[in-house]
């Protein structure tokens, strides 16, 4: 009941929605209602986000571990604006504009502080000593410069070889992309294989059992 | 509320986040925790607005009642949870959910997988296309023989393909330290523009 009847599920529920699709070909009336029940468990699912913010800041609150000040309003915070969001809907004047003032720039500030980590971590990465990082080197100093206008002055896309947007061009298109192809197509593999061993009941991992 | 006051709480916010530059400090923290609690909970909304309240107004009460049992397995998830003798009820609906996902990836998956193998090898007609072809090839050779192959082809084949993914990686590094620079330019020209206006662009 514990262990394996959720193993037995797993592989029941996969054969039947796999045979509903390949079946009835378009997502006629059984792959519409799958899609539907699995999409209504996610929705019913969606206060654990919640629920494990509230178990982890709730007892660093009780324990009055440090900053605990921080995770009592942070529980505030999420539990008066989801409250109030669910409410009035996210469509609501005052709850865009709380969004819009707290949100985006916040965002965009943590993500544009990464430019100056990124400086630092590629100082260390591109001391070019093999040729796999003499490589990434050239190609990632390679794509900024010619990004910007000093790489058109340097080598002009009216000249040979479209000029060092023109190589550019050449290594996203060719070599990048059937990299990146390859990396999909081994990937999808592997995903595969992870898959039949789920469904034959091999790979217990994601119910909790080793 | 005032778009002058939104701007001064954006002002406020992005220069807390840059004060970490300089060392973590309280100032910092509180938009941080501020902003993850808001996130949260914004999440929770847009849910709530997009999935739970359609399904249960259009699905649920116009008839739809089969959907109350996926429904009411799922909320067996927040076990979770629970005292430790009854966790073991969360494993019913990841299962139920891990099934779906196996069963519609099987049925959906192998064709663009297969479209996209098939146009590898479909257009040879000049040189770039045999270099396309060679690289995917090594690709694939390197995450097929990760373990355990000694053969040398093999292993020069992997070698070819570590360079190939580096100049891959190499890329994707460019671009990513260019966009992060680009979003660094937008908060500077936001501070410098919108909010002191010692700037004009645009």
């Amino acid at each position: 009941m514990r262990r394996n009847v959720p193993v037995i599920l797993t592989t029941v529920t996969a054969v039947i929605v796999f045979f509903s699709i390949v079946l009835f070909k378009t997502a006629d009336v059984w792959p519409g209602r799958f899609d539907r029940m699995q999409q209504f468990m996610a929705a019913v699912m969606m206060f654990m986000g919640m629920a494990n913010m509230t178990r982890v800041h709730g007892n660093v609150v009780l324990k009055k571990d440090r900053n605990w000040i921080f995770s009592a309003w942070l529980l505030l915070v999420m539990y008066v604006y989801a409250i109030f969001g669910m409410s009035v809907g996210n469509t609501n004047d005052t709850y865009r504009w709380f969004y819009n003032a707290f949100i985006p720039p916040v965002n965009a500030t943590m993500y544009s502080m990464v430019a100056f980590y990124l400086t630092s971590a590629s100082y260390k990465a591109f001391r070019a000593r093999t040729v796999d990082a003499a490589l990434m080197m050239a190609c990632a100093v390679w794509v900024m410069i010619s990004n910007v206008p000093i790489g058109d002055k340097l080598w002009g896309s009216e000249s040979w070889l479209g000029g060092m947007a023109g190589v550019r061009d050449w290594i996203v298109s060719i070599p990048n992309s059937a990299v990146s192809r390859g990396i999909s197509v081994g990937s999808t593999l592997g995903a595969f294989a992870t898959q039949l061993r789920i469904l034959l009941g091999l790979e217990r991992r994601h119910l909790g059992q080793g | 509320m005032t778009a002058e006051l939104q701007t001064w709480i954006g002002v406020i916010a992005t220069l807390a986040i840059f004060s970490f530059l300089i060392k973590e400090n309280p100032f910092y923290r509180f938009f941080e925790y501020t902003v993850i609690g808001m996130s949260a909970a914004h999440a929770v909304v847009m849910t709530w607005d997009n999935y739970t309240k359609p399904f249960w107004v259009n699905g649920v009460m116009k008839g739809e009642y089969y959907l109350l049992i996926p429904g009411a397995i799922a909320v067996l998830y927040y076990f979770r949870y629970a005292p430790p003798k009854y966790q073991w009820l969360y494993r019913y609906p990841l299962a139920l959910i891990m099934g779906y996902n196996i069963g519609y990836s099987l049925a959906y998956d192998p064709r663009p997988f297969m479209t996209q193998i098939r146009g590898t090898f479909e257009s040879l007609k000049d040189l770039n296309s045999f270099i396309y072809l060679v690289i995917f090839i090594g690709v694939v050779v390197y995450f097929i023989f990760t373990f355990g192959n000694k053969s040398a082809a093999v292993g020069k084949t992997r070698t070819f393909a570590r360079y190939a993914m580096m100049m891959y990686f190499g890329v994707s590094f460019g671009n990513t330290v260019q966009g992060r620079f680009s979003l660094l330019l937008g908060r500077l020209l936001f501070l410098l523009q919108d909010w002191l206006g010692l700037v004009k662009l645009g």
